[in-house]
């Protein structure tokens, strides 16, 4: 124990086994994580007719990104992976899903104006 | 099987059945709610790799202010046909046969790979002490400075840092607001005439008028802090890792504050002056600030300092875009008042 | 400071081009009618005259003034050495010169612009600046500021819709059409741009370049009223009489360049000691002529002429040609340079489109066609003087004083006062023609100088009685003196000054208004030359003759506008008489009056100035007191009072302790180095100056009583208004049928030739392309039949019906639904990962790259 680790590893690292238990999960199972994450976020694109909750399966997408970035990009769970960059990576990732989701939010507003609803089948202004 | 396996199996199942319902939730505010239950739950995750900034910042941005955002997008738009829509059993089936495909090749191929699959033996002490200091690594990285667990200063040099896409991504959020407040904007449309006594009104309240003004004090503020503060901000910067580039620019220039003054000083009162016609004749005035704004850049690659002129160059470009997408957000004209239709 | 002044005199050019093409680019965008094109001229103008009159000052400061020794009142010009003197001419010249300090003038050469070289020679502009340029810059812009101060209140009407009287329209009507206010001034400013340009140019080239931009201009401006059928045909007429000219001007800058090599004047700076292609035409042409000795008959070269041989360029010693001697091949390309003269400056033969330049507005009138552009034709032959051989200069001679003859008896006649005073302006340009010719290359450009303010003074006059009276007609018109007295009496000012009336003194040399002492100095110089050739005299005779014929025709056009007449042919039916005429507005008589005060004032140097502007100040008081208060005249006389104080108080500060800048100092200093130590040992100069002088005088004095008796007092001469003089009156009505005969002789034989043309094309010409056609076109429809149409165009359209219906086909794909368009999207994904990882083998595909790159 030195005495400047931060809280959450001096709390991690008192484990009761003799192996540390940051290294106990694998990237692999992170990345299985994102994996499920990101199914279920593509489902919710697909199947969902409200416009918010697109745009709430698309949280979940780059949600599963993040989690792949933070994944790779730690010293305990990949050691020689990213590094850094996958902690930067997924900083951006938030700020632009930040800003994605105001702007995305203000094409709802702008589509419920045109349109009184915002059921993603009534956007068929495309139709060929 | 031990502790923190147990911990990561309970943060992601978290993770992924919130996520589940939030995909089965019919009703649209439920959904939201699962949702930050899921988000929430991953940021766990990420504590649990040692990005403990990561999973702040996922706290904070995404579940205290995105979802937040998507709440009252919830509201705003609330009625009950569009709380709860059903989609069709077809929709579902071909909803589940990609989503299902893709998790098993994601799925398949993340376990296929064999070094991501090795149990990591447990790190030393030392390693991890000197690995938790990540989010004092990260602010370095975002000034230009990137160190990795275990290297000292002296390695900055080797790498690049963030200062640059951090620059971009700063005016890209500022941009992105922008665009949005232009985008979700009322729209006013004529409809009935109103009485005199309303229809005299300006549609702008007057100090909209200001805004331009309070941008171009920004600007010009900024460009007072790149020419007189070289003894205050960029010492700053080298002592906190600037990118050697500019570092050794601002080293080797050696200006003293004499050889800033007049120039600054003609660069400001241009930069002034545009923004004291931005509020009679906004193209004008654009074009002014945009001047004063090349002098800085030209004295800069003048004095050899290349890097510091692109800084200033980029931070031009930003705020005009800022001032540009004002313009157009902003009519100055007076409209036709009528009643506003949501 | 030296060096900024080709740059002040480059902007002073540019300056009216760059208005011409703001005046151009913004057209009938301008707002107000066009009347800020009237503001973009004149500024330009005025910047072209303040750069002008910059670098005069420049000029002045630099130098180390006017050469004392060339200061030649008390003795007038003497027979010219260089033309007919012994071999060895120049070096005799410079020993004179020394011995009497005479220096050679002063010259600025440079390059302007380049363009091309072909071997030796290059075609570049260059400018060549002198006293010439320094005098004629000022002179040339300011004079022009004063017509464009005229014209833009003169062209008023411009301002809106015009109903033009004069043309007919196509339902025979008058013509309707918007007014082109701005589009005058645009073209005035490619004239100054024009004429100022060809002032500035030191090379042949550059010479003929802005010589056909100052014809372009004129021509555009001739035609201003271009529904007018007159003045469409005066420009025609103009421009092609121009073309004549031109291209004789042309063949002789042709032949400068085939014998030199060089289109340059002046050597390229500095003066190259040995004389390669960088000597200009002034030094070679010098050299040749005294090296080769200017009579080619006599090949017996003097001590100097050898020396002068041995520096000659090899391959161009002995005649130029077989038979061909330098001297007439010099003598023959200075005529055809001339021809160019002939047609700008209108001497006879080539002088049949001037009076009908009148047809233009009358502000061109006075600048382009009496002030600047046909005297072009004389600063021309100033500006080449040393490239002109003796015999050409007889030749010139002798085409000066026709000219002055015929013109000044046309103008007796002339009833249109426009009209007179063109053939006024023939007559003069010939009497300075005429000087130049006989030597008086500084009297020709004096009276050149001096000719410029006086006639554009009348001529805006005339414009003023025009617009008062909507007439030129001088036989309606009369006792305008009570309805304009300004305009009269500025008139009579500029009358004055070019009928050459004066007061005679022998040793304070004359004191007269400008054109008093510059047409003096012609006939001292005619004087002079014949002293020394009997056949001069014919022509001394002959100028005196065309002094008195000036004063008579001057006076009167004078009496017949503003003299009350006795006999009453008012009739209420005449627009004139019904119409009160009044004097122009303060925009119109302010240019004028300061022409007027130019007038005065011009010929003056030294404590003639003084002398002259206290005594014209002293007038102008007693004027001024003598007038009732309600007199028009009483305010103008007091500003006259003043202008002519104040200008001899500057005039004596300026004698006593500044060098003399005057016009006449100015182009004493600019003149050939020969012509200069010539005119320093003048002998026998009290006589001729008494002689001439005197005659001049007398002649004037004759002439101007004449017309008084004959048009003031109304009485009958027995030989003016005897039967016999009828039919010279018809013939010099019909302008010496010169016109009529050019119309016989060449138009009508050309129009028929035209006709036969025209036959032949149509009946052999037409027939045969016709029938050439008609076969092209039966073959053409053979395939556009059966290749085209069956072939090429089936092919397409089947191609594009093919395309439509995939198109509509594939059209069904694009359902419009967002979440159909995720699933593909998804699917895409799948099946690309699928193909990858399942079908492809990835790692097969690596190893199969890596052993690709190390077997290389």
């Amino acid at each position: 124990m030195t005495g400047d680790a931060s809280p959450i590893s001096i709390l991690l690292d008192g484990s009761l086994s003799g192996g540390g238990l940051l290294a106990a999960a694998t990237t692999g199972h992170y990345l299985v994580v994102g994996a499920a994450l990101f199914a279920i976020g593509l489902a919710c694109v697909i199947v969902k007719r409200n416009l918010l909750g697109v745009l709430m399966g698309l949280e979940l997408l780059l949600n599963a990104s993040i989690v792949n970035f933070v994944a790779l990009g730690s010293p305990f769970v990949q050691p020689g992976g990213l590094g850094l960059d996958g902690s930067l990576c997924a900083a951006f990732a938030i700020v632009l899903a930040a800003a994605e989701a105001a702007v995305v939010l203000a094409i709802v507003l702008h589509f419920y104006n045109a349109h009184a609803s915002i059921d993603v089948d009534r956007a068929d202004d495309l139709k060929g | 099987m031990d502790w923190s396996f147990l911990v990561f199996l309970f943060f992601a199942s978290l993770t992924c059945g919130f996520a589940l319902a939030a995909l089965l939730a019919q009703n649209v505010v439920r959904m939201a709610f699962f949702l930050i239950l899921s988000l929430g739950a991953s940021s766990g995750l990420f504590f649990l790799a040692g990005a403990e900034f990561i999973g702040a910042m996922q706290l904070m941005i995404y579940v205290g202010g995105t979802l937040v955002l998507l709440v009252f997008g919830v509201m705003l738009t609330a009625s009950d046909a569009a709380v709860t829509m059903r989609s069709s059993v077809s929709d579902w089936f071909f909803a589940c046969v990609p989503s299902g495909a893709i998790f098993i090749v994601l799925a398949s191929s993340a376990l296929a790979v064999p070094r991501w699959n090795e149990r990591q033996p447990a790190p030393s002490p030392e390693f991890v002490a000197a690995a938790n200091d990540q989010t004092s690594r990260l602010g370095l990285a975002l000034l230009g400075l990137r160190l990795e667990p275990g290297e000292e200063g002296p390695a900055a040099g080797a790498r690049a840092g963030y200062l640059f896409p951090f620059e971009i991504v700063s005016i890209h959020l500022l941009v992105a607001l922008v665009g949005a407040a232009h985008l979700a904007r009322a729209k006013r449309r004529a409809i009935t005439p109103l009485p005199e006594s309303i229809a005299a009104q300006p549609a702008m309240p007057a100090w909209y008028r200001y805004l331009f003004n309070v941008l171009g004090a920004l600007a010009a503020s900024k460009t007072a802090l790149y020419l007189f503060a070289p003894q205050t901000l960029f010492e700053t910067a080298v002592a906190y890792g600037a990118p050697p580039s500019v570092a050794s620019e601002l080293t080797t220039l050696n200006l003293s504050f004499e050889h800033w003054r007049l120039p600054g000083a003609a660069a400001v009162a241009v930069v002034a002056l545009g923004l004291a016609l931005l509020r009679f004749h906004k193209v004008s005035g654009l074009f002014v600030e945009t001047l004063g704004f090349m002098i800085v850049i030209v004295q800069f690659w003048y004095w050899g300092a290349t890097a510091t002129a692109q800084m200033a160059a980029v931070s031009w470009l930003g705020l005009t875009m800022l001032l540009t997408a004002a313009f157009f957000a902003l009519p100055e004209r007076r409209q036709p008042v009528a009643e506003v239709v949501v | 400071m030296e060096a900024w002044i080709p740059w002040c005199l480059s902007l002073a050019v540019a300056a009216p081009l760059v208005a011409f093409f703001a005046i151009l680019a913004t057209g009938r965008a301008l707002p107000g009618s066009g009347r800020p094109g009237f503001w973009i001229s004149l500024g330009a103008i005025l910047a072209s005259f303040a750069l002008s009159s910059a670098a005069a000052c420049l000029w002045w400061a630099t130098g180390d003034g006017i050469p004392v020794a060339v200061q030649n009142f008390e003795e007038p010009a003497a027979e010219v050495l260089r033309k007919d003197g012994p071999a060895g001419r120049v070096p005799a010249a410079d020993a004179l010169a020394e011995k009497h300090g005479a220096k050679t003038p002063r010259m600025l050469a440079g390059p302007l612009l380049f363009f091309a070289q072909f071997g030796t020679l290059r075609f570049e502009l260059t400018y060549l600046i002198d006293g010439l340029t320094i005098l004629f810059f000022p002179l040339i812009a300011g004079v022009a500021t004063c017509v464009i101060l005229y014209a833009g209140a003169y062209m008023d009407d411009e301002l809106r819709p015009v109903i033009d009287e004069h043309a007919t329209g196509e339902d025979d009507g008058p013509v309707r059409r918007p007014g082109r206010y701005a589009r005058f001034f645009q073209f005035l400013c490619l004239f100054c741009f024009s004429m100022l340009g060809l002032v500035l140019v030191g090379d042949l080239l550059g010479v003929f370049i802005f010589w056909e931009l100052v014809g372009a201009a004129s021509y555009f401006l001739i035609g201003f009223y271009i529904e007018r059928e007159a003045a469409n045909a005066a420009a025609n007429k103009a421009f092609l009489v121009n073309r004549i000219g031109d291209f004789g001007m042309l063949t002789g800058i042709a032949m400068f360049v085939g014998a030199f090599g060089t289109l340059a004047l002046a050597d390229r700076a500095p003066v190259a000691a040995e004389r390669g292609v960088d000597a200009g035409l002034f030094s070679q042409v010098a050299e040749r002529t005294s090296g080769a000795s200017g009579s080619s008959t006599v090949v017996a070269p003097s001590a100097g002429s050898v020396e002068e041989a041995s520096t000659v360029v090899p391959g161009r010693e002995g005649p130029i040609w077989p038979f061909v001697n330098w001297h007439s091949y010099l003598t023959v390309a200075g005529l055809l340079l001339f021809c160019g003269c002939i047609g700008k400056s209108a001497q006879v033969p080539l002088h049949v489109w001037l009076p009908d330049a009148m047809e233009g507005p009358t502000p061109v009138s006075a600048l382009v066609h009496s002030a600047t552009m046909v005297a072009a034709g004389v600063y021309l032959l100033g500006r080449v003087y040393p490239l002109l051989s003796p015999d050409a200069l007889a030749v010139i001679a002798i085409v000066g004083i026709v000219t002055a003859l015929a013109g000044a008896a046309m103008a007796t006649v002339a009833t249109d006062l426009k009209k007179a005073l063109a053939f006024s302006t023939m007559s003069q340009l010939g009497l300075m023609t005429l000087s130049m010719g006989v030597g008086g290359w500084f009297a020709g450009l004096f009276h050149l100088a001096t000719h410029a303010f006086f006639k554009c003074l009348l001529f805006l006059g005339a414009g003023a009685v025009q617009h008062g009276t909507g007439t030129l007609d001088l036989e309606r018109m009369g006792g305008l003196g009570r309805k304009m007295p300004l305009t009269a009496g500025l008139m009579l000012i500029g009358s004055i000054a070019l009928s050459g009336l004066g007061l005679p003194l022998i040793v304070l040399p004359g004191l007269g208004f400008a054109g008093f002492h510059s047409k003096d100095a012609i006939l001292e110089q005619a004087f002079v030359f014949a002293q020394e050739r009997p056949w001069g005299w014919i022509l001394f005779g002959l100028a005196a003759c065309v002094g008195a014929l000036t004063a008579y025709y001057v006076a009167r056009m004078w009496l017949l506008m503003f003299l009350d007449r006795q006999e009453s042919h008012a009739d209420a039916d005449d627009p004139y008489h019904a119409a009160p005429a009044h004097d122009p507005g303060a925009a119109m008589l302010f240019p004028i009056a300061v022409l007027a005060f130019l007038a005065v004032v011009a010929g003056w140097t030294g404590w003639q100035s003084v002398i002259g502007s206290a005594l014209a100040a002293f007038v102008a008081t007693l004027l001024f007191l003598r007038l009732s208060a309600s007199s028009a005249w009483r305010r103008p006389a007091m500003a006259a009072a003043f202008a002519f104080g104040g200008w001899s108080v500057l005039s004596a500060a300026q004698t006593l302790w500044l060098p003399d800048v005057s016009l006449q100092m100015t182009l004493q200093g600019a003149m050939p180095p020969d012509l200069a130590a010539a005119e320093t040992h003048a002998e026998g100069a009290v006589l001729a100056r008494a002689v001439a002088g005197g005659l001049a005088l007398l002649a004037a004095v004759a002439g101007a009583t004449l017309a008084w008796l004959r048009f003031g007092r109304r009485r009958r001469l027995p030989l003016l208004d005897s039967a016999l003089a009828r039919p010279t009156r018809l013939v010099l009505l019909k302008r010496l049928y010169v016109d009529d005969f050019y119309r016989t002789v060449f138009v009508d034989r050309y129009f028929s030739l035209t006709r036969t043309a025209v036959a032949l094309d149509r009946w052999v010409f037409d027939r045969a392309v016709d029938g050439i056609a008609s076969g092209g076109r039966a073959t053409a429809q053979f395939w556009t039949k059966w290749v085209d149409d069956r072939g090429i165009d089936g092919g397409f359209d089947w191609f594009g019906r093919a395309t439509l219906r995939a198109g509509s086909r594939l059209r069904q794909v694009q359902t419009g639904s967002l979440r159909q368009y995720v699933f593909f999207l998804a699917a895409a994904a799948v099946a690309l990962f699928v193909l990858v990882f399942f079908f492809l083998d990835p790692e097969a595909a690596l190893d199969a790259l890596r052993q690709t790159r190390e077997s290389r």
